[in-house]
C-alpha cells in the first residue's frame, strides 16, 4: 500500500513539474512575439542555455530597467564588480528615450546575434554599448564619464570555471542562482568585450573593484591593455 | 486557459493520456529540443530537428476560425526565426487544409515518423 502510494505521488510530482515547466515556459507569441522568435533561434541554433539571457535582454524592450538587466547578465558571467561600477552612473538614467534606446539596441543585437548563431546577450551588449550614444546617457545622469567597450576586443580572463560570482542583491540584481551555471555556459563569447578600454581614470580601477574579476588568477590577464 | 489546460484538454479530447502529454512536453522544453508558443487557445510545440528543421505538435481548444488566425500567428513568428521546413503527423486532414489556407504548401513528408511536410 505504501508502495503504492509513493508510487502515485512520485508520479503527481512529476506531472506537477511538468506543468509548471509547461505553463512557465511557454511564449505567448502576441504578448511577447521578439522574446519567442529569438527563443526559437537560439533552440534552432543549438544553444537553449541561452534562452534565460535572451528573455532579460529582451527584458530590456519592454520597460525592464537596463542597468538591472546588464548589471545581473553581468553577474553571471563572474564581473559583477564591474557591473556596479557601470550601474552606478547609469542607474540615474531616468530619461525615457535614453532608456528606450538601450531597450531598442539590445533587444536588435540580441537577435542579430542568435540569428547568426552567436551569444545574444554580448549582441545585446554590444548593441547598447555601441549604438545608445553615451552623451545622452551622460546628459541623463550628470556622469562625468561614461565606459566604452571595444566588443571586438578580448576580456580579461574568460568566464569564472572556478569562482561563484558575487552578487549585489541590494541593488537587485538577480542572484547568480537563478543565471546559468558556470557548466552551461563555457562557449560564451563575453571574451570579446575588452575591459581595458574602459574610458576611467587610472585610480577608478580600484573603485571598481577589478583586481576582484573572476579571473582564473584573479587578476588582468596579460592582453589587458593599459588604461588611458 | 493555461498552456497546461489546453493541453490536457486537447489530449482528453483525443483519448491520450494527458500526464503522458505534458511529461513529454515539458522533457522536450527541459533537454533543450522545445520551444513552446501560445497563441489564442492554442499551444504549438516546436521540437528542432536540426538543419533548420522542426516537427511540430499542435495542441488546441480554439474554434476553427480562431484556430485560422493562432495558425496564422504561429507562422508569422516561425518565419521570422531559423526555421525553413515544419514537420508533422497530422491525423485531422482538416488541420492540413488549414494550413495549405494561410499559405503553407503541404507536401508529403520526406521523413518517415511524420505524413507531412511544408516549406515555412
Amino acid at each position: 500500500m505504501g508502495v503504492i502510494k509513493s508510487v502515485a505521488k512520485a508520479a503527481t510530482n512529476l506531472v506537477s513539474q511538468a506543468v509548471n515547466v509547461v505553463d512557465n515556459t511557454v511564449q505567448s507569441i502576441e504578448k511577447n512575439p521578439i522574446t519567442a522568435i529569438a527563443d526559437i533561434a537560439a533552440v534552432a541554433s543549438g544553444n537553449p542555455e541561452l534562452v534565460q539571457y535572451i528573455n532579460p535582454a529582451i527584458a530590456i524592450a519592454q520597460g525592464a530597467d537596463p542597468t538591472k538587466v546588464l548589471q545581473s547578465s553581468l553577474v553571471g558571467y563572474g564581473i559583477g564588480q564591474v557591473a556596479s561600477g557601470i550601474g552606478s552612473d547609469v542607474t540615474e538614467a531616468t530619461d525615457s528615450q535614453t532608456a528606450g534606446n538601450i531597450a531598442k539596441s539590445a533587444t536588435n543585437g540580441a537577435l542579430r546575434a542568435v540569428a547568426s548563431g552567436g551569444d545574444p546577450l554580448s549582441g545585446a551588449l554590444a548593441s547598447v554599448i555601441n549604438n545608445t550614444s553615451n552623451s545622452a546617457i551622460k546628459d541623463a545622469t550628470g556622469a562625468s564619464w561614461m565606459p566604452s567597450f571595444n566588443v571586438a576586443g578580448t576580456l580579461m580572463g574568460s568566464p569564472s570555471k572556478t569562482q561563484t560570482p558575487t552578487a549585489t542583491t541590494s541593488t537587485g540584481v538577480t542572484p547568480t542562482t537563478n543565471l546559468a551555471s558556470d557548466s552551461t555556459m563555457p562557449n560564451l563569447s563575453m571574451n570579446q568585450l575588452q575591459m581595458a578600454n574602459l574610458a576611467l581614470p587610472q585610480n577608478s580601477m580600484q573603485n571598481l573593484g577589478l583586481t576582484n574579476l573572476a579571473t582564473p588568477s584573479g587578476m588582468l590577464n596579460s592582453n589587458a591593455k593599459p588604461m588611458q | 486557459m493555461t498552456p497546461s489546460q489546453i493541453i490536457t484538454a486537447d489530449a482528453q479530447k483525443h483519448g491520450v493520456d494527458p500526464q503522458q502529454v505534458l511529461t513529454y512536453v515539458a522533457h522536450q522544453i527541459q533537454i533543450g529540443k522545445g520551444n513552446l508558443l501560445q497563441a489564442g487557445e492554442s499551444v504549438l510545440l516546436l521540437v528542432h530537428l536540426g538543419q533548420a528543421a522542426a516537427e511540430c505538435h499542435l495542441y488546441t481548444m480554439d474554434s476553427p476560425l480562431s484556430l485560422r488566425k493562432s495558425l496564422a500567428h504561429f507562422l508569422e513568428i516561425i518565419r521570422q526565426t531559423p526555421i525553413k521546413r515544419l514537420y508533422g503527423e497530422a491525423e485531422n486532414p482538416g488541420i492540413l487544409q488549414m494550413l495549405q489556407m494561410i499559405g503553407l504548401h503541404v507536401e508529403h513528408s520526406d521523413l518517415p515518423q511524420f505524413n507531412w511536410m511544408a516549406n515555412v
